[in-house]
C-alpha cells in the first residue's frame, strides 16, 4: 500500500534533533516530504509564501507543521500566533514538539491555539512511537477542510 | 405619707376653726338674747323704783296739806289757799298714776283699791278745813278739832302706804336679783366660751406648732437626705471623672500603641515586600535556570540517546563486543544523567508550597502508585500488606510523588529479598498519627540516617541499586511542605521503614484560623 506523499515542515534549530525527528518520522513509513526551517522567519517565509519561498501557493500548504519553541530571530511562539491569526494559515495542524514541559509554554501554547504539545520523550523508541502516533493521527485519520477552501475562507473574511 | 398627713393636718385645723366659730356663734347669739333680757328686767327695776318714788310722795302728801292749813290759820297767808288745788289735784294724779302703773300687780291693785277711797276721804276733809279757815280765819277751835280728826286715819293710810312700798320693795329686790343673775350668767357665759376658744385656739396652735415642728424636721432630714445624696453623687462623680481619665489615659496609650505597631507593621510590611521581591528575584532566576536545563540540558542527552540507539540498531552487529560494551555504557550514562536531570526538575517544584489543599485519600493514593508500578512487578513477587490509611489535607499531585517514590525504593531494596514483603499502615505515635511504610529489604546503616534525605545522597553504590539521590530529598521536601516530618529507621540487612506525619484535615484549618487571628 502506498501512502498519499505528505508534506511535512519542521521548525527546528538544532541539527541533532532535527535529524534525529527526520529519522523518527522516516522510521514511521510514511512516503513524507520534510521542509525544514531552521529558525522562526525561515518557518513564517514557507508558510506565506514569500522570499525564498514566494513560488509557493497558499492553496498547498504544509499538511503538518512541527514547531519547536526555542528558535532563534523568530520564537517558535511568535511563528505559531501569526499562523493562527492569518485565515489563509488558519486550519494547518500544528504540533509543538519541544523538550520544555513548563506549565507557562503549555498554557501559551494552547491560547494562541496550539493543535498538540507534546514533550519529546527522552528515549529514542519512545519519540519513535509518539511520532508514529501523531503522524498516523494528523495526516491520515484527521480530516480537514480541501486546501481550496482556505483561499475562500480567507477572501470570505477580506484578508 | 407626707399627703394623708397633710390632708388629716388640714382637717384637724378646719374643726378647730369651725368649733371657734361655733363658739363665737353661740356667744353672740347668748349675749344678744340675754341683754335684751337684761334691758326688760332693767326697765322693770325702773319701773319698781319709779313706783318706790311715785309711793313715798303720795304718802307724804296728805301730812303736807295738813300742815298747810295749819300754816294758813296761824299766818293767813293768802298764797296757801291759792295753791292748795294744786297739791291736791297732785296728789290725786299721783294715786291715778300708782294704780296705772301697777295695773301688771293685782296685790298692789287691792291695797290701792283699798287706800284710794281713804285719801280721797281725807283729801275731802283738808279741802273743806281749808276752806273753813278761810271762812273764819279766828276761829281755833276747828283746829283742835280738827288736828284730832285725820289721825287714826293717818295712821291706817300709813299702814296701807308701807304694804305698798314693802310689796314693791320685795319685787324691786327680786328683779334686782334677776338682773344680778342674768349679768352673772352672761359672765359665766363669756367666760366658757373663752375658755373654749382658748383651749380650742390652744389646740390648734398645738397642731400648728407640732406640725411646724414635724414639718421643720422633715426639712431638716430631706435636707440632709439631700446633702447626703449630693455627697454620694458627688462621690460617684468624682469616682466616675476619676475612672474616665483613667480610661482616657488608656485610649491614649493604646493609641500610641496602635500607632507604633502601624509603623512597625509598615516596616515589617516594608521588609516583606522586599524580602518578597528577593525571593520573586530569586525564584524567577530559578525558574529561568530551570528552563534552561529542562530545554538545553536535556537536549543533548537526547541526541546522545537517539544516536546511540541509531548506532546499535543500525551497525551493532557488525561491531566488535568490547564496542558494544562501550556503546551500551555511554547509553547508561546518558538515561542516568537524564533521571538526574529529571529528578533535579522536580525539585523545585516539591518544594512549591502545595497548590490545591483539598481532602485527600492516602489510600487511594497509595493504590494508584502501586498500580503504575505494575509493569516492574510483573517479574516480582510482593507480598503486600496494606493497613489502614487516613485522610489528610494535601495538594494530591504532590502527595503521589511521596508514595510514588516509597514504594518505588521500597520496591528495589527487596529486590534480593526472595520473600519480599512491603508493608504501609498509620498508628498513633505520641499523641500523632503517622503513616508509614516498610520493607523487608537491604535496609541501610542507621549511622548514615541523617544523610538519607540530602540531595544527591546515596547510601547504596551504583553497581548494587541504581538512583539518582533526589527521589528522598523530593520526598522530605514535600511533606515539610505539607508542615508534616519524615523519618526512617533500619538495621543494615533488616529492611527499612519510613515514617511520615501530614495534618489532619481539621488541624491545617485551625493553624490557618490562627494564622488569620493572629494576623488581625
Amino acid at each position: 500500500m502506498t501512502n498519499p506523499e505528505y508534506e511535512i515542515l519542521l521548525v527546528e534549530d538544532d541539527a541533532a534533533d532535527a535529524e534525529l525527528t527526520m529519522l523518527a518520522l522516516q522510521e514511521a513509513a510514511f512516503a513524507h516530504r520534510i521542509l525544514l526551517a531552521r529558525d522562526g522567519a525561515e518557518a513564517l517565509d514557507i508558510l506565506f509564501c514569500r522570499g525564498a519561498h514566494a513560488h509557493r501557493h497558499f492553496e498547498n500548504p504544509p499538511h503538518l507543521v512541527l514547531l519547536d519553541l526555542k528558535l532563534p530571530r523568530v520564537s517558535g511562539h511568535d511563528v505559531l500566533r501569526a499562523l493562527k491569526a492569518d485565515p489563509r494559515t488558519r486550519p494547518i495542524p500544528v504540533i509543538v514538539l519541544t523538550s520544555s514541559d513548563q506549565d507557562r509554554d503549555l498554557i501559551q501554547c494552547y491560547r494562541l491555539g496550539v493543535n498538540s504539545y507534546i514533550k519529546k520523550p527522552s528515549e529514542l523508541l519512545k519519540f519513535q512511537e509518539t511520532v508514529r502516533h501523531f503522524a498516523r493521527y494528523w495526516l491520515v485519520v484527521n480530516r480537514k477542510p480541501p486546501p481550496a477552501a482556505f483561499a475562500m475562507q480567507a477572501l470570505g473574511e477580506g484578508v | 405619707m407626707p399627703l394623708s398627713r397633710t390632708l388629716r393636718f388640714r382637717r384637724r385645723l378646719f374643726i378647730a376653726g369651725a368649733v371657734v366659730g361655733l363658739i363665737l356663734l353661740a356667744t353672740f347669739y347668748l349675749v344678744f338674747h340675754n341683754s335684751a333680757q337684761a334691758a326688760a328686767r332693767n326697765d322693770w327695776v325702773a319701773h319698781s323704783q319709779e313706783v318706790l318714788t311715785v309711793i313715798s310722795r303720795a304718802r307724804l302728801a296728805p301730812a303736807g296739806l295738813q300742815n298747810q292749813v295749819w300754816a294758813f290759820r296761824s299766818t293767813h297767808d293768802a298764797e296757801l289757799p291759792r295753791r292748795f288745788p294744786d297739791f291736791l289735784q297732785s296728789l290725786s294724779s299721783d294715786i291715778h298714776h300708782l294704780r296705772e302703773i301697777t295695773a301688771d300687780n293685782p296685790a298692789q291693785q287691792v291695797v290701792l283699791a283699798e287706800l284710794t277711797p281713804i285719801l280721797s276721804n281725807q283729801m275731802a276733809s283738808l279741802e273743806q278745813a281749808m276752806r273753813r279757815a278761810v271762812l273764819a280765819p279766828d276761829e281755833h277751835t276747828d283746829l283742835a278739832f280738827d288736828w284730832s280728826l285725820p289721825t287714826p286715819l293717818s295712821d291706817h293710810v300709813q299702814r296701807l302706804f308701807q304694804v305698798l312700798e314693802s310689796n314693791e320693795r320685795s319685787l324691786l329686790a327680786a328683779r334686782t336679783g334677776a338682773v344680778r343673775n342674768s349679768v352673772f350668767r352672761d359672765n359665766m357665759i363669756f367666760l366658757s366660751a373663752a375658755t373654749l376658744t382658748f383651749a380650742v385656739l390652744a389646740f390648734a396652735g398645738w397642731l400648728v406648732s407640732r406640725e411646724l415642728v414635724t414639718r421643720a424636721e422633715l426639712q431638716v432630714g430631706i435636707g440632709e437626705a439631700a446633702e447626703l445624696l449630693g455627697v454620694k453623687y458627688e462621690d460617684q462623680r468624682t469616682k466616675l471623672g476619676h475612672a474616665i481619665r483613667e480610661l482616657n489615659v488608656q485610649i491614649r496609650k493604646r493609641q500610641h500603641a496602635e500607632a507604633d505597631l502601624q509603623i512597625l507593621n509598615g516596616e515589617l510590611e516594608k521588609r516583606v515586600d522586599a524580602r518578597t521581591l528577593q525571593l520573586q528575584e530569586a525564584n524567577n532566576e530559578l525558574e529561568t535556570f530551570s528552563y534552561a536545563v529542562s530545554h538545553d540540558l536535556r537536549a543533548p542527552l537526547r541526541h546522545m540517546e537517539g544516536f546511540s540507539h541509531f548506532l546499535r540498531q543500525k551497525y551493532g552487529p557488525g561491531l566488535p563486543p568490547e564496542a558494544q560494551h562501550y556503546l551500551d555504557r555511554i547509553r547508561a550514562a546518558t538515561t542516568h544523567m537524564s533521571d538526574l536531570v529529571e529528578g533535579l526538575l522536580l525539585l523545585p517544584h516539591a518544594g512549591a508550597q502545595p497548590q490545591n489543599l483539598l481532602p485527600v485519600s492516602l489510600q487511594a493514593l497509595f493504590e494508584e502508585a502501586r498500580s503504575k508500578m505494575q509493569p516492574e512487578l510483573l517479574k516480582r513477587e510482593i507480598d503486600w500488606r496494606v493497613g489502614t490509611l487516613p485522610e489528610v489535607l494535601g495538594d494530591s499531585v504532590l502527595l503521589a510523588q511521596v508514595f510514588a517514590n516509597l514504594l518505588s525504593n521500597a520496591v528495589k531494596f527487596t529486590r534480593l529479598q526472595p520473600h519480599a514483603i512491603i508493608e504501609a499502615g498509620s498508628c498513633e505515635k505520641n499523641g500523632e498519627r503517622v503513616i508509614f511504610v516498610r520493607d523487608n529489604g537491604v535496609g541501610f546503616n542507621p549511622d548514615f540516617a541523617a544523610k538519607l534525605f540530602g540531595v544527591f545522597q546515596r547510601l547504596h553504590r551504583q553497581d548494587e541499586f541504581e538512583g539518582t539521590g533526589i527521589g528522598l530529598a523530593t520526598v522530605q521536601r514535600i511533606i515539610r511542605r505539607h508542615g508534616g516530618r519524615i523519618w526512617a529507621e533500619s538495621v543494615t540487612g533488616q529492611g527499612a521503614t519510613f515514617f511520615f506525619t501530614l495534618p489532619a484535615p481539621r488541624k491545617i484549618t485551625t493553624e490557618m484560623d490562627s494564622l488569620v487571628g493572629a494576623a488581625a
